[in-house]
């Protein structure tokens, strides 16, 4: 068995990773598959001695792809990111194509149907159908061919999306036109339906490119991580080599300040070691012999010789890499809502139209011509252009309003599936706390030393340290004292893993843990009940003792973000199941979520393994089930950390804190900026906000469409009419109740069927009315948001 | 089962119980008729009027109506009987011809289908939607009680279409 995640070029819409899922999952020794358009990746599983890689390349190369083999260059993430680029720009360049040829065709249409113009159809004796005609052709064939291909693959794969509708058409109106034109004198041929159309739903399809952000940027963050070459100790002389010569075994030397490149084990010297990019740990920790070190680490003071131990695909960061490129090509790319409509109304629309002409020609015996045109209107009308623009238009409007509130959303992806979600998986550290440690409780022991003298003997001591305990004491000194208040120390020593001690204005001082003051003869057991509530609440106990007495006791832990609690609390409001996974310890687990109401969490939870938990969440066959099957669910996960990243990769909805890692920035799909949590709620209710636009915007879009589609066809002269061209009773009885002018126009209408060229005049006023909905989005302020500016 | 095959299947159901419709079940007073009685008529649409000329066309069912449509107006306008599937234009300053078969009775609004503008003719505000007329098509084949042998073909495409510019 082998299995591979591998790059996929040349797919132009959903349907095509439907296409090679279909078409090479068929082939023998193909275990599994699974394309994603989204992340232009597919993920394969195949029986090595039944097909071979080649092959598999072979045959989606068959199809029209391109298969990236791992032997083959890929592509470095410059040329990703140029090529990104380039398919916005050419979305533009189509956009502008299109409406340059299409606009004069529009212009005049518009104008001439607007305020009922005089048609001059020709000047100067030559007639405007030849230009318009010339004009509309390449939009149709040219500008327009992407919509052609696209509605080939689906309709290969058999099913039915926006494109085949657009194809459809588009065709049927251009077709009539063009042959009318040329060969039957037709009254009027209907040039700009299939222009307009075509240049709309292509400004649709730019708004979308550029609002569809590229989740392989991950990928990209995570290699530039790597370092570039490691000193190597070969024959006892330091060379320079890069890293994919290093082999399992080789010596590494790392200075400080130098990354370090592979994963290993220490053999020689001490150091920190900030590993914030990989564990989200976010204080150095310190590293002997004989202990691990992983790559892509930095090392912050000793020289450090390390032995290697894993390289190249093996280190712990290539698999990070690896679980998140799973994920990501495992992951569904969401449907298009209009293509899921689609899916019903295309199928019902071509069933209609062959209903429509059955019923004239067949039915009630009306001439060939009859039934075709109104065949041919049926097909027109049912390709609202404003389908193209429902959900972009909704979508950049609440991109841009997210913005606003400090969300970056890297696609309208994100805003679709953000309001669906049932569950949130919180890590812990950096993102429902801050990451540091802060002095929570001041406890004086010594009535003959107050607040202030004993803050300042212990922040003047524990300046002198570099241990996170330390700083976050110093911190607290230098905040409520000045650092210049801050009275001199001598005789600074640090006990390593005890505490420190010095001589602050001629009398001893001593901070550090109860071990530390134990062995200088001071008793700590009078104090067992305060420090054990300290303990059972997660929070590490320093003492302080100066002159020989106990001074005072102090607690530190790791403090809740603000506004934590007021996210949890919206989030379990509005039904949400919320979750803590966390690498920390289970004490310190239940002491934070019991602090901020998280009643589900998980602890000591290995990086590797987070995003195998998110995967059982949303099977639903997490261990708090009992392994009873609860039901898949949505599962969304907020994180910081290199370790968060094939968590958020793996979650249905990635949401990475601003302050967080770079990778796990690249990774999410939502960036909370402010690094407030309460923007999660915000996000949320955003994306359900504009998903009820995309409905609305769909509603206006359809609505004409339901209506128009029976005008068109005439099946409403089967209740208008008692028989052929004669009015029905009740509508007589109607009209002469209305009277007049009014009742004239009612009978009129009542008796006329929609032409095409009026149904392709009323499109472009369906896509007026979506773009303004959309607008309206703008003045959407989240409730959180308002409640804070009314405290204000 | 794949969509499109389903697709097929359904559209050919429907094409299939319309020709046997056609063929089975279609009451005789629905068949189009042809009697090859041919009917000529002038239709013009007079200069800045806004209107059709005559506006009430009489003829009986089956009749060959050859239509001399004269557009004297130096804008275009339009011709169209939706039922009788005719949907001509006539361009400024010309005449045209146009011959279709009145195989179904009823009463049938010609209208002019290309937006023409609006004026004020005799103190009177006319517009291109004031340009409808209508064919009456009598029932002979009914009235009589003796209908006619009909076309079982059905298809009378042919001759209206020829345009004669």
């Amino acid at each position: 068995m082998a299995k591979y995640v591998l790059k996929v070029k040349g797919m132009h819409c959903a349907s095509c990773s439907v296409l090679i899922d279909k078409l090479i999952g068929k082939q023998e020794g193909i275990t599994s598959i699974k394309t994603s358009y989204g992340a232009e990746k597919t993920s394969i599983e195949f029986d090595e001695s039944k097909i071979s890689l080649e092959k598999i390349d072979e045959f989606i190369h068959k199809l029209g792809y391109d298969l990236i083999r791992p032997d083959e260059a890929s592509a470095t993430p410059e040329e990703e990111e140029a090529k990104d680029r380039r398919i916005i720009k050419e979305a533009q360049r189509r956009v502008i194509a299109a409406f340059a040829l299409a606009l004069p065709i529009i212009i005049y249409y518009m104008a001439l149907h607007m305020f009922n113009l005089k048609h001059v159809h020709a000047i100067y004796g030559i007639d405007l159908n030849y230009i318009y005609w010339v004009l509309s052709t390449p939009i149709q064939f040219i500008i327009g061919w992407s919509f052609y291909k696209n509605s080939f693959t689906s309709i290969r794969v058999g099913s039915a999306n926006m494109d085949v509708l657009v194809a459809l058409g588009t065709s049927a109106a251009y077709l009539y036109s063009t042959i009318g034109f040329l060969f039957f004198n037709i009254d009027h041929p209907f040039w700009e339906s299939s222009a307009a159309l075509l240049a709309f739903i292509l400004l649709g399809r730019y708004f979308e490119a550029v609002a569809k952000g590229r989740a392989s940027s991950a990928i990209k963050e995570l290699l530039k991580l790597e370092a570039k070459d490691a000193h190597v100790l070969r024959d006892g002389q330091e060379i320079l080599v890069p890293i994919d010569q290093l082999k399992e075994g080789d010596i590494v030397v790392v200075r400080p300040g130098e990354k370090i490149p592979v994963d290993g084990i220490i053999i020689e010297g001490k150091s920190h070691i900030d590993e914030k990019v990989v564990t989200g740990e976010s204080y150095p920790v310190t590293k002997t012999v004989g202990d691990e070190v992983i790559g892509a680490t930095i090392n912050q003071e000793g020289l450090l010789k390390f032995r290697v131990t894993k390289v190249g695909k093996n280190t712990l960061l290539s698999q990070i890499v690896q679980m998140v490129e799973e994920a990501q090509a495992s992951k569904a790319h969401i449907q298009d809502l209009v293509d899921k409509i689609s899916e019903y109304f295309v199928p019902a629309v071509v069933v209609i139209s062959i209903f429509v002409f059955v019923g004239w020609y067949f039915v009630a015996g009306l001439p060939f011509r009859a039934g075709l045109i109104r065949t041919i209107a049926v097909l027109v009308i049912s390709c609202p252009c404003a389908m193209g623009l429902a959900t972009p238009t909704a979508l950049m409007v609440g991109i841009g309003r997210a913005t606003k509130f400090g969300i970056i959303l890297k696609g309208g992806e994100a805003l679709e599936k953000a309001y669906q979600i049932d569950a949130i998986a919180f890590d812990k550290t950096g993102t429902l706390t801050i990451g540091k440690p802060t002095v929570t409780e001041f406890i004086l022991l010594d009535p003959s030393v107050d607040h202030k003298k004993a803050l300042a003997v212990i922040g003047a001591l524990e300046m002198g340290s570099e241990h996170p305990l330390a700083r976050a004491i110093a911190e607290k000194a230098k905040q409520e004292l000045g650092e210049k208040n801050l009275p001199k120390v001598s005789n600074f020593e640090a006990v390593a893993g005890l505490g420190v001690k010095g001589t602050v204005e001629k009398k001893a001082a001593f901070v550090g843990n109860q071990a530390f003051i134990e062995g200088l003869g001071m008793k700590t057991d009078k104090y067992a009940t305060e420090v054990q509530k300290l303990q059972g609440e997660a929070k590490t106990v320093v003492f302080a003792a100066y002159g020989k007495k106990i001074i005072a006791i102090l607690a530190l832990a790791d403090t809740l973000k603000p506004y934590a609690q007021e996210a949890i609390r919206e989030l379990k409001k509005m039904g949400k199941e919320v979750i803590m996974i966390t690498g920390d310890n289970p004490k310190t687990a239940e002491a934070i979520s019991k602090q901020i109401g998280i009643d589900r969490f998980y602890a000591q939870v290995l990086p590797q393994d987070k995003a195998q938990l998110i995967k059982s969440i949303q099977e639903g066959k997490d261990s708090t089930t009992n392994g009873v099957k609860s039901g898949s669910k949505k599962v969304a996960m907020v994180g910081d950390g290199i370790n968060d990243s094939p968590a958020l990769a793996q979650s249905d909805l990635g949401i990475a804190i601003g302050s967080g890692t770079d990778v796990a920035i690249a990774t999410g799909e939502i960036i909370l900026v402010k690094d407030d949590l309460r923007d999660v709620v915000t996000a949320i209710q955003l994306s359900g906000k504009t998903i009820k636009k995309v409905w609305g915007n769909l509603f206006w879009a359809f609505v004409y469409n339901v209506v128009a589609i029976p005008v068109a066809g005439g099946i409403h002269l089967l209740v208008t009419q008692s028989s052929l061209g004669v009015a029905a009773p009740w509508v007589l009885n109607t009209v002469s109740a209305m009277g007049g002018q009014a009742g004239q126009v009612f009978l009129n209408l009542s008796q006329a069927t929609l032409r095409p060229e009026i149904a392709g005049f009323a499109m472009a006023l369906s896509s007026i009315s979506v773009v303004l909905n959309s607008l309206l989005l703008r003045r959407y302020t989240p409730p959180i948001e308002r409640s804070i500016s009314v405290v204000k | 089962m794949n969509k499109y095959f389903i697709l097929g299947l359904v559209g050919f159901l429907i094409i299939a119980g319309g020709v046997s419709y056609k063929v089975f079940l279609r009451p005789a007073s629905s068949e189009p008729v042809t009697t090859g009685e041919v009917k000529e008529f002038t239709v013009t649409a007079e200069k800045d009027e806004w209107r059709f000329t005559p506006e009430n066309i009489e003829v009986n069912r089956g009749d060959k109506i050859i239509m001399t449509v004269v557009n004297e107006d130096d804008y275009d306008h339009g011709i169209a009987i939706d039922a009788l599937g005719v949907s001509q234009r006539m361009p400024a300053n010309q005449t045209i011809k146009i011959e279709f078969v009145t195989t179904q009775a009823g009463d049938f609004p010609f209208y002019c289908s290309v937006p023409c503008g609006e004026g004020e003719v005799h103190g009177v505000k006319r517009t291109h939607f004031d340009m409808i007329g209508t064919i009456k098509v009598r029932d002979l084949v009914r009235e009589d009680k003796n209908p006619l042998p009909t076309d079982t073909n059905g298809i009378h495409i042919k001759g209206e279409l020829d345009i004669n510019l």
